[in-house]
C-alpha cells in the first residue's frame, strides 16, 4: 500500500462513513484494511523487467563483441579456496630439501636428553617427537625451521635450566611428596622464549611425560570459538567446546604413546557411553566425535591423570598476556567475560598460580610474546617483582596504588617464578653459527671475530636476531 | 572671548531663566564650575601691586550706583530702567562713540566694582603652565627656560644613565668594601631552627611577589615518630618531594611579608599540632607521589670502561682465539659454509664444450 493511500485511509476512518453513502461504492474503505501503517516491505513487488538480467558471475565467460578498451579479457583465473590463504600463512614447514644433512648432528634420546653435556651443543629432534609437537603446534611459522634439513635445537643455558627442573621434578616423584613447579618464561623480542618452551616440551615428550600445550593464549580469548556457560558453576565459567574437543585430540594424538597404556580406572559419570576397557587415549578421542560433551571428558582425564602412578604432566602456554585481561566474549548481560573465567584458561592458571598442585608432579610453564601481546601491567609488575625478589627478597618493588591493576593477574602471580632469557653466550654462537655453516645456510668461514660480529649485530647474541644476521638476510 | 570669571557673572544677571538651557543637567561638571564663587578672598604674587590698579576702576565714569532699600516697584523700574540703557548702549552708533572715547567694556552692576575684562583676568591663569604643548604658543608668551641651545631630551637622558653608572662606580670602589665588616660566618642551622625560609628582595622595584614567603623544611628534622612522620608526609600532600625529603610552603595572601611569614608560621604549627595528634595516623591511606617524577640519571656502566686491564684482556683474548682458529683451520676442524657447500655438490667432471660445427647443405 502507497503512503498516500495510507493517509488518505487514515483521514476516512475518521470520518462519518454514513455521509459517504454514496461513494461507498467505490471507496477504497469498502473492505476493512487492518494494518495501515506498516513498515514490512510490500509483497507484491512490480514484476522484473523484461530486461533486467543479473550481470554475469565473476570469471564465467560471456560473449564479448565491444571493441577498444572495454573488450578487455575478463580475468578468469581461479581465486583461491576459502582459507587456503590463512593455511598458507600458518604453514609449518620443518624441512628444506636443499640445506645440508649435518654430518655431526646427534638426536636426543630418553637417556641422553637430561645430561649436563649436551649444553652449548645443537641436537637433533627424533621423528616421533617432532610429530607430538608438530600436533601440539608448539612450532610457529615465524620461526626459522624451513631453513634446516630437519629440526634441531640449541642446548642453551636456559634449556639446561628448564632439564634441572625435569630431574628435580622426576626425583622428587621417586619419593612421597610430588613437585609443581611453575616458570613464566620472559625474555626480549625475538629472543626464543617460545623456542625454549617448544625445547621444554620436547624434554616432556622424551621423557614419557603428558604433554598439555595451549599454543597461544589468544586463539582462547578473542571469541573465535564458540562459548556457553557452564551449569551449575559459581561464579559462572564458560566452556568452549570446540576448542576442548580440538585441544583433546591434540593431546590424544600426541600423547598416543603413554595415554595407551594407562586404563580408565575412575567410573566418570559423561553425557557419552564410555567403551569398557577404556584406555586414555580413547576417553580424549570420545571428544573429536562428541564436541559438546568435551569439557566433562577433559575433567574426566584430568581426574585419570591425577590418579596414583600416573606420569607427571607439563602444562604450557605460549602468550600468556592474553589470558590475563578481559576475553572478548560476552555475558549474558553484556558484560566482557574476564579470561580466567573461561573454563580451561581457568584450569590453566590455577595450576599457574600454585592454587592446585599436579597430582603426579610436573611443571607449568608460561611463555610470554614480544610480538603481538597487549599490554597487562599486572603481568609486567608480577615479572619486575619476581626478579628482585630472587635477587633481595626484602626489596620489592611495590605496586603504585593509585593506579588500577587487574587483581586477578596480580594474585595469580603471586610467587611465580620467573626464566629471564638472555642472548646467548658467544661460545653458544659459535655453536649455533658453526651449524648454519655446517647446513649450507652460511657461505663464510665460523672464525671468532666473524662470531663477533654476527654476535653484536645481534644486540649481544640475541638469537632471533642472529639468525637474521647470519641466514636470513645474509648479501 | 570673555573670561571664565566673566562668563559666570553673565550667568548670574543676564541669562533669562524662563530660557531652557540647550543641554540640561549636564552629564560633567566643568573643572572650574565645581566652586563657582568662593568666599576665601584671592591670593595674589603682587598683592601690593593690585591695590592702586583697582582703584580707578572704582572712579569709572560710567560707574552707576545702586541705590539700597528699594521696594518691588523701584526694583522693578530700575530694572527696566537699566536694560533700556544696557539697550541703548548696544546700538553701534554709542558703540563707535564709546571706542572712540577708548572706553572698553561694557559697564553694569557695580556692585562688583569691577567693569573691565581686564579686572577679571586672575594671575594663576597668566601664570599657569600648560605642559610642554602649550609652550612657545604666542598667547603664552617666549620661554624663558629654552634658548635654543640645550641637548635633547635623548641626550639628557645618555648623561643621567651616564651619571648613574658613575654612581654604582664609585659605590663599588668605596662603599661595597665596607660590606665585608658585616660579613657573618656561616652557621650550620641547629635542630632547633629546621625553617628555612626565603624572602625576594628585587632591589626597591615594585613586584607582584615581594611580600611572597617561602618556607621549606625537611621531615627528618623535625622530633617526630616515623608514624607521626608519615602522617605529616601524607597531610603535606604535593608539597612534600620525595627525593630530597624537604616540605615546602609558600604564602603571599597578604600585603606584607610579616603577615604571611605569621600565616606560615601559624599553618606550621596547626600542621604539625595534627600530625602529633594520634586519632587518626593515616596509616591505611597510602603514599601519593604522583606529583614527583624522579629525575633519572644515566651513567656510563663502568663495565664497559676501557681501563688497561680490559684492553690487555681483550687483547689476550684475541690472540688466544686467533690461535685456536689457527690450529683449527690447520687440523681441517674450523667450519667454513664456502667449503662444505663444494663438497657436497655431486663432483662433475669438466666437460669440453662441443663445438657446433655447421652441417654440410645436402646435395641434390
Amino acid at each position: 500500500m502507497s503512503s498516500s493511500q495510507c493517509l488518505r485511509s487514515f483521514f476516512q476512518l475518521s470520518l462519518d462513513r454514513a455521509a459517504h453513502q454514496s461513494i461507498a461504492s467505490r471507496s477504497l474503505l469498502t473492505t476493512p484494511q487492518t494494518a495501515c501503517f506498516s513498515i514490512s516491505a510490500s509483497r507484491c513487488g512490480p514484476p522484473p523487467r523484461k530486461g533486467m538480467i543479473a550481470p554475469p558471475k565473476r570469471g564465467e565467460r560471456t560473449l564479448n563483441v565491444k571493441k577498444g578498451k572495454g573488450a578487455r579479457a575478463q580475468d578468469t583465473s581461479k581465486r583461491p579456496a576459502p582459507g587456503e590463504r590463512k593455511a598458507q600463512r600458518k604453514r609449518i614447514v620443518l624441512s628444506n630439501n636443499n640445506a645440508l644433512e649435518v654430518p655431526t648432528l646427534q638426536d636426543l634420546s630418553k637417556e641422553t636428553v637430561l645430561k649436563q653435556e649436551n649444553e652449548g651443543q645443537v641436537k637433533g629432534l627424533p621423528e616421533a617427537v617432532v610429530d607430538a609437537l608438530r600436533a601440539v603446534e608448539a612450532f610457529k611459522p615465524t620461526q626459522g625451521w624451513r631453513l634446516f634439513r630437519r629440526p634441531a635445537i640449541l642446548m642453551r643455558r636456559q634449556t639446561m635450566q628448564l632439564v634441572e627442573l625435569v630431574k628435580q621434578v622426576e626425583d622428587a616423584g621417586k619419593g612421597a611428596a610430588k613437585q609443581t613447579l611453575r616458570r613464566v618464561l620472559v625474555g626480549e623480542r625475538l629472543c626464543g622464549k617460545s623456542t625454549l618452551l617448544l625445547q621444554a616440551l620436547t624434554v616432556g615428550f622424551l621423557r614419557d611425560w603428558v604433554v598439555i600445550n595451549l599454543p597461544d593464549a589468544q586463539d582462547i580469548t578473542n571469541a573465535h570459538t564458540e562459548y556457553a556457560p557452564l551449569p551449575g558453576s559459581q561464579p559462572t565459567m564458560y566452556t568452549q567446546d570446540t576448542y576442548t574437543a580440538n585441544l583433546l585430540s591434540q593431546i590424544a594424538t600426541a600423547n598416543g604413546p603413554v595415554l595407551e597404556k594407562f586404563q580408565v580406572t575412575t567410573k566418570p559419570s559423561l553425557p557419552v557411553p564410555i567403551p569398557s576397557k577404556c584406555n586414555l587415549k580413547q576417553l580424549a578421542e570420545l571428544a573429536i566425535a562428541n564436541p559438546e560433551a568435551s569439557w566433562p571428558i577433559f575433567v574426566a582425564l584430568w581426574n585419570e591423570l591425577s590418579q596414583p602412578g600416573r606420569p607427571p604432566i607439563m602444562l604450557g602456554v605460549d602468550n600468556v598476556a592474553h589470558m590475563m585481561k578481559d576475553s572478548d566474549y560476552l555475558s549474558a548481560d553484556i558484560k566482557p567475560i574476564h579470561s580466567h573465567d573461561l573454563a580451561i584458561v581457568r584450569h590453566f592458571v590455577d595450576h599457574l598460580s600454585g592454587k592446585t598442585a599436579l597430582r603426579n608432579g610436573g611443571i607449568v610453564l608460561a611463555a610470554t610474546s614480544g610480538s603481538n601481546s597487549p599490554t597487562i601491567p599486572g603481568l609486567d609488575h608480577s615479572i619486575q617483582v619476581a626478579e628482585a625478589r630472587k635477587l633481595d627478597p626484602e626489596n620489592v618493588p611495590q605496586w603504585n596504588p593509585y593506579k588500577k591493576v587487574d587483581q586477578r593477574v596480580v594474585d595469580c602471580l603471586k610467587d611465580i617464578e620467573v626464566v629471564r632469557i638472555t642472548g646467548l653466550s658467544k661460545e653458544e654462537a659459535r655453536t649455533v653459527i658453526e651449524y648454519y655453516a655446517a647446513s649450507g645456510m652460511l657461505r663464510a668461514q665460523v672464525t671468532d671475530p666473524f662470531v663477533t660480529e654476527k654476535w653484536s649485530l645481534a644486540g649481544m647474541g640475541n638469537i632471533g636476531y642472529l639468525e637474521r644476521a647470519a641466514v636470513r638476510e645474509r648479501i | 572671548m570673555a573670561s571664565i570669571s566673566r562668563r559666570i557673572l553673565f550667568h548670574s544677571t543676564r541669562s533669562s531663566h524662563c530660557v531652557r538651557p540647550r543641554c540640561p543637567n549636564p552629564k560633567h561638571n566643568i573643572q572650574w564650575q565645581q566652586r563657582p564663587l568662593s568666599s576665601t578672598r584671592r591670593r595674589f604674587a603682587d598683592d601690593e601691586e593690585r591695590t592702586p590698579r583697582s582703584a580707578p576702576v572704582s572712579e569709572h565714569p560710567q560707574h552707576i550706583p545702586r541705590p539700597a532699600n528699594l521696594t518691588e516697584d523701584q526694583e522693578r523700574r530700575l530694572q527696566i530702567e537699566t536694560l533700556i540703557r544696557d539697550l541703548e548702549r548696544e546700538a553701534p552708533d554709542v558703540q563707535k562713540q564709546a571706542q572712540a572715547r577708548g572706553d572698553y567694556g561694557a559697564p553694569w552692576q557695580d556692585n562688583f566694582k569691577m567693569t573691565k575684562d581686564e579686572d577679571f583676568e586672575t594671575i594663576s591663569e597668566t601664570g599657569r603652565k600648560d605642559g610642554f604643548w602649550a609652550e612657545g604658543e604666542p598667547t603664552m608668551g617666549p620661554d624663558e627656560d629654552f634658548y635654543g641651545d640645550d641637548l635633547t631630551s635623548h641626550g639628557h637622558g645618555e648623561l643621567q644613565q651616564h651619571r648613574e653608572l658613575r654612581h654604582y662606580a664609585r659605590m663599588a670602589a668605596w662603599e661595597l668594601p665596607l660590606l665585608s665588616q658585616l660579613a657573618r660566618p656561616f652557621e650550620l642551622p641547629t635542630a632547633k631552627t629546621p625553617f628555612r625560609f626565603r624572602y625576594t628582595s628585587y632591589l626597591g622595584d615594585s613586584h607582584p611577589s615581594v611580600n611572597k614567603v617561602v618556607v621549606e623544611f625537611s621531615a627528618s628534622d623535625i622530633p617526630l615518630s616515623p608514624v607521626q612522620k608519615s602522617k605529616l608526609i601524607k597531610l603535606s600532600g604535593p608539597r612534600y618531594n620525595p627525593s630530597t625529603d624537604i616540605i615546602k610552603l609558600s604564602c603571599e595572601l597578604y600585603d606584607t611579608q610579616d603577615q604571611n611569614k605569621r600565616w606560615l608560621g601559624d599553618k606550621i604549627s596547626v600542621l604539625l599540632a595534627e600530625v602529633k595528634d594520634s586519632k587518626d595516623t593515616f596509616e591505611d591511606v597510602p603514599f601519593d607521589f604522583r606529583h614527583h617524577k624522579p629525575k633519572v640519571r644515566y651513567e656510563f656502566p663502568k663495565e664497559w670502561i676501557l681501563t688497561p686491564e680490559r684492553k690487555k684482556y681483550l687483547e689476550e683474548r684475541r690472540e688466544r682465539m686467533q690461535k685456536l682458529d689457527y690450529e683449527k683451520e690447520q687440523n681441517g676442524e674450523l667450519v667454513d659454509g664456502v667449503k662444505v657447500i663444494e663438497q657436497a655438490l655431486p663432483y662433475v667432471l669438466p666437460t669440453v664444450e662441443p663445438v657446433t660445427v655447421p652441417a654440410p647443405r645436402a646435395r641434390r
